[in-house]
């Protein structure tokens, strides 16, 4: 009896313990691609006429940079204010 | 590198290129020297009357002669770029950034960036040279070039940790995931960290012991006014002039009151013209 007690005990933690570490694993997946995005747009702003890195900086990084740009095209495809995003991100971090 | 590095900057017309060929000719008597125009309105070739390009020219066995191509610098690298592009990302070839690199060539940062890359190479192909000498371009691209490696830093080291940032939180989604931090090494980390290294080479390179600023000035208010907003902007970016050179220096006139901290040289008038290697040779030797 007590043992059937301790195993449904262990079983609920394990539970609970999973689903925390989905819910942290997604908070910070979604950090890292916030994270990501402002990088983009620190590096190749100057695409969307936003003020960013010096070009020097930003041809070296260019071949490098596929994910990062595709990043960006991807937000401008689907909204319109990439740069509110970007500050309201810099407030919430 | 043994070579020891002179810039000549000053107003324009004050005689920075006539007074780097006569330091040139002088220093070649018994020195290895390369002179070399980073200044795009190149004016080597009317005051030797030799006509120069980005290939090295013998002028006697121990002086070789540059003008360095800055647009041909920038149009060589951003083709490097297209084509690293070309190979490793098919994706972004098809988002016609290839295209957007044609308007981006009048890109501000780009010219001076050509600039620190021309010196480059200089440096790096004639390290054998006693004396690199460089004539310089006007003051503002001169100023942006002594200041490109800083700047770059201060963004690089930005971007360096943001990266880490990423770098970090990755490894914790991979440790909670997997139970270990395994994630796959960040090429735009790898990329910044060189690109730290090569302008920090730079920096130290250009703030040496090796380094000799030379800045030209005449008797006139316009010049010693440039001359002292140049000394100014250096000292903020952390350069110091190491030589103030008063040319067409005439006695008669009103003394140049200052730059009194300098060592200073003066250079007279020449009676005549300074151009071709005998009249600089002959000049030169009376002066210095
Ligand atoms: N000591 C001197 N005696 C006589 N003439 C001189 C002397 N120094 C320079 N000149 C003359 O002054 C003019 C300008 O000199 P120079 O072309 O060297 O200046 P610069 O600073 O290189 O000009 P720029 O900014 O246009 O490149 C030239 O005609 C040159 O021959
Ligand atoms: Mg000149």
């Amino acid at each position: 009896m007590l043992s059937k007690i301790k195993d449904y005990i262990i079983g609920k933690i394990h539970l609970a313990d999973e689903i925390a570490r989905a819910k942290s694993v997604d908070i910070i997946e979604s950090e890292i691609t916030q994270l990501e995005y402002i990088f983009s747009v620190l590096t190749f702003g100057e695409f969307l006429g936003y003020p960013s890195v010096p070009s020097q900086i930003m041809f070296e990084l260019l071949s490098e940079s596929e994910d990062s740009i595709n990043l960006l095209l991807d937000r401008i495809n689907t909204q319109n204010e990439p740069l509110a995003e970007l500050i309201s991100t810099f407030r919430i971090d | 590198m043994k070579s020891k590095i002179h810039f000549y900057i000053g107003k324009g017309g004050v005689g920075k290129s006539t007074i780097s060929s006569l330091y040139s000719v002088y220093l070649s008597d018994n020195h290895k020297v390369n002179l070399a125009s980073l200044d795009s309105a190149h004016n080597l070739s009317d005051i030797f009357n030799i006509s120069f390009s980005d290939r090295p020219k013998d002028i006697s066995s121990n002086l070789k002669v540059t003008e360095v191509n800055i647009e041909n610098k920038i149009k060589e690298y951003l083709g490097e770029i297209e084509n690293d592009l070309a190979i490793s990302n098919t994706n972004l070839a098809a988002f016609n950034l290839l295209d957007e690199l044609n308007i981006i060539k009048q890109s501000p940062g780009l010219e001076e960036y050509g600039l620190l890359k021309s010196f480059s190479d200089i440096i790096e192909n004639h390290a054998e040279a006693d004396h690199l000498i460089f004539d310089m371009p006007p003051t503002a691209l001169s100023m942006k070039f002594f200041s490109l490696p800083s700047r770059s830093l201060l963004w690089i080291e930005k971007l360096i940790d943001l990266r880490n940032r990423i770098k970090e939180k990755k490894e914790i989604v991979s440790t909670i995931k997997i139970g270990k931090s395994e994630i796959e090494q960040d090429k735009i980390l790898k990329k910044l960290l060189e690109l730290k290294k090569q302008f920090q080479t730079f920096n130290n390179l250009l703030k040496s012991e090796k380094v000799e600023i030379n800045l030209v000035v005449n008797q006139d208010s316009l010049s010693i006014n440039e001359g002292r907003k140049i000394i100014n902007e250096l000292e903020i970016i952390g350069f110091k002039v190491d030589k103030i050179i008063i040319n067409k220096f005439d006695e008669t006139q009103q003394k140049v009151s200052a730059f009194e901290i300098f060592d200073q040289v003066k250079i007279p008038i020449s009676k005549e013209k300074l151009i071709g290697y005998e009249n600089l040779k002959t000049f030169a030797i009376s002066i210095f």
